[in-house]
């Protein structure tokens, strides 16, 4: 039986201001403008301070300059960073998506039964020891509470005493050609993150995106084969050599 | 057990390391009776391939005995002599369903690390690294083979491993390379590299009706044995003579009507061009020498067909796109689906159709794995396959 998706009954999610990120980019912007000039004109500057443009006063104009400009780039750099990631209503919103060799109503079945939130989909199949780094270091699914249940998206909202906004959602729907079905994960939190941090979790498997597609994964791999892939090497903390695990090592792990 | 352990570039020893266990339902484990050194595999010793760790077991081209089951396990018993295809699918999944077994979806657990370098994830592969799979080899006593519902083939009684073994791997490899050509009546076919995939592509392009097959080496001992085993109708010795001088002479002026790449990413060249992808290379400026893979392109008549089979692992440099796409060329690559070949190919063997052991020179214990890895490495003693026992 085809499950039968109205996605224009998807409820969207609440606009919220730019505000305070346009102050901060506008704030950025003039900082990084003001540290040029003192390095570049900074007899200009200290005239325009009311100090005789002498060696010292230039040397302390460049000082202040340097130190401005280095903020600016930061400031810059975490507010378009975050931007990058970002809907036009701010924060930072991860989408993934995996396509599943089954019906939509055994795939829907199966996420009801299995999943409390986005944490629990992150999880899912994972070894007890691997840890999931939640955005910002606060727990996603703490504060979720379902909003829908009974409809093919499961949809939760971050509950007031969270500490920052977020909802996440699982769509499900038909797969084109005989594929069985498309799920489709949507995760958004208002807790941006400088690009460069995001790039190194990243390289670590600890970016909530790349572990939000490993939980996709393991649950297409348990749908479809009854179990999850594991690997000599996989099965362990870290990083370990391809090779049988000793009985002792099975020990201690 | 003993296995063969990755332990840094060009560093390599049969170590003892713990048996393996059933980890998952479907695993079964098998005794390794012959396994075989792979060209793909000296990528891994001279360091090209990332992800590699001290201690990983290595080697995807092994057979053996069944002598432990996952209890999913329904279609093989305890004591059957099973040929193991290297790539690892799952037999469920999209990929699998189309038979592109070498892009199962589910059997790599570490497809995230895959899906930053290429975009997307190929199956796990044995003994190749962690970015695909983190999966033990079969160069050793012992294996655990995941899904093996799905991959090992049985092996008909009456057949020595000799004849069969190389169907995990270098066989439907050189088969696909030869399949993807699309091969017509009448057309000539020209492969680059007669290492043991080489070979096969030759006399697989035969098998499929190609009128004419050159081989492209500087190896006299490979380019002899593509004639005389392989069935190559003409050899080009490029350290000698002009390779576009001498296809063109061949074909009439035309180029191959296709063009297999059986040398892949360690490509030897010589002058500038080798030149600049060594330095390029050395630098980390580009991970691949791709010197066969542009005189294949640059050579194929236009119209043609291009079929790389040969292992590349990263990006490379001065690719000739622009012969490639004015002159309507069609390239298509990968690693091989090796289930789909399997019965067919292990048909044509019991029909005496070929032998597969003829690439075979040099047969040698496990425990001396390490000299084979350095003779296959020099092509020293004339070496073309390596075949190890393990006891």
């Amino acid at each position: 039986m085809q499950l039968d998706i109205d996605t224009s009954q998807h409820r969207p999610m609440r606009a919220r201001s730019n505000l305070p990120r346009n102050v901060a980019k506008g704030a950025g912007w003039l900082a990084l403008g003001l540290g040029i000039a003192h390095l570049a004109v900074p007899g200009a500057i200290a005239r325009m301070l009311g100090v005789r443009p002498r060696s010292r006063a230039r040397t302390i104009v460049r000082m202040l300059g340097a130190g401005v400009l280095v903020g600016s780039v930061l400031a810059l750099g975490g507010t378009y960073g975050a931007q990058a990631m970002s809907t036009p209503r701010g924060g930072r919103t991860i989408t993934r998506a995996i396509t599943i060799a089954r019906r939509p109503t055994d795939v829907h079945a199966f996420l009801l039964a299995s999943l409390s939130g986005p944490t629990s989909l992150m999880r899912y199949g994972a070894e007890s020891f691997e840890a999931v780094e939640e955005p910002s270091g606060a727990r996603v699914s703490a504060g979720l509470e379902d909003v829908f249940d009974d409809t093919p998206t499961l949809e939760w909202r971050m509950s007031p005493d969270a500490g920052f906004e977020g909802e996440a959602s699982v769509e499900v729907r038909v797969a084109p050609g005989d594929r069985g079905t498309e799920v489709i994960v949507r995760l958004h939190y208002d807790a941006p993150d400088l690009a460069g941090v995001r790039a190194v979790r990243k390289l670590f498997g600890k970016d909530p995106s790349v572990q939000l597609g490993r939980g996709l994964a393991r649950i297409k791999q348990t749908l479809e084969t009854g179990a999850v892939a594991r690997s000599d090497a996989s099965i362990h903390r870290g990083m370990h050599a391809a090779q049988p695990t000793s009985i002792a090592e099975e020990a201690r792990t | 057990m003993k296995a063969l352990c990755w332990n840094g570039k060009k560093n390599i020893a049969v170590e003892q390391v713990p048996e393996p266990t059933i980890l998952n339902p479907r695993d079964a484990i098998v005794r390794v009776t012959s396994t075989a050194i792979c060209g793909s595999d000296l990528h891994l010793y001279n360091g090209y391939v990332p992800t590699m760790e001290k201690g990983d077991i290595l080697g995807h081209e092994f057979m053996g005995e069944v002598v432990e089951l996952g209890r999913d396990v329904h279609n093989l018993k305890i004591g059957d002599r099973v040929v193991v295809p290297f790539p690892i699918a799952c037999g469920a999944c999209g990929a699998c369903k189309a038979e592109r077994f070498s892009l199962c979806e589910n059997s790599n657990p570490n497809a995230y690390i895959a899906e930053g370098m290429w975009g997307h994830s190929p199956a796990g592969l044995f003994g190749y690294s962690h970015m695909l799979g983190g999966y033990a080899g079969g160069q050793a006593e012992y294996v655990r083979v995941p899904f093996a519902d799905v991959g090992p083939i049985k092996v008909p009684a009456g057949l020595r491993d000799e004849q069969v073994l190389f169907l995990s791997d270098i066989f439907p490899t050189g088969y696909m390379g030869a399949e993807m050509c699309n091969i017509q009546r009448g057309d000539v076919v020209a492969v680059w590299g007669c290492g043991p995939v080489g070979q096969f592509a030759i006399a697989s392009a035969l098998m499929l009706g190609a009128e004419r097959v050159i081989a492209i080496d500087r190896f006299p001992y490979r380019l002899a044995m593509a004639r005389n085993g392989a069935g190559a109708t003409d050899t080009i010795d490029y350290a000698q003579v002009d390779v576009k001088e001498a296809l063109l002479e061949l074909t009439g002026g035309r180029g191959p009507d296709a063009c297999i790449d059986a040398v892949g990413m360690e490509a030897h060249g010589h002058g500038f061009v080798h030149a600049y992808d060594t330095f390029k290379q050395t630098l980390k400026l580009e991970t691949d020498r791709p010197v066969a893979l542009r005189e294949a392109i640059m050579n194929c008549r236009n119209g043609g067909t291009v079929s790389v089979i040969g292992v590349y692992g990263g990006f490379i440099d001065k690719f000739p796109m622009g012969s490639l796409m004015n002159r309507g060329l069609t390239l298509r690559a990968g690693q091989c689906d090796v289930h789909r070949y399997l019965r067919p190919l292990l048909d044509r063997i019991q029909r005496g159709e070929i032998d597969p052991s003829f690439v075979i020179t040099h047969r040698l214990m496990l425990d001396e794995a390490v000299s084979g890895y350095e003779m296959f490495m020099h092509k020293q003693d004339e070496c073309m396959k390596v075949v190890m026992t393990a006891a």
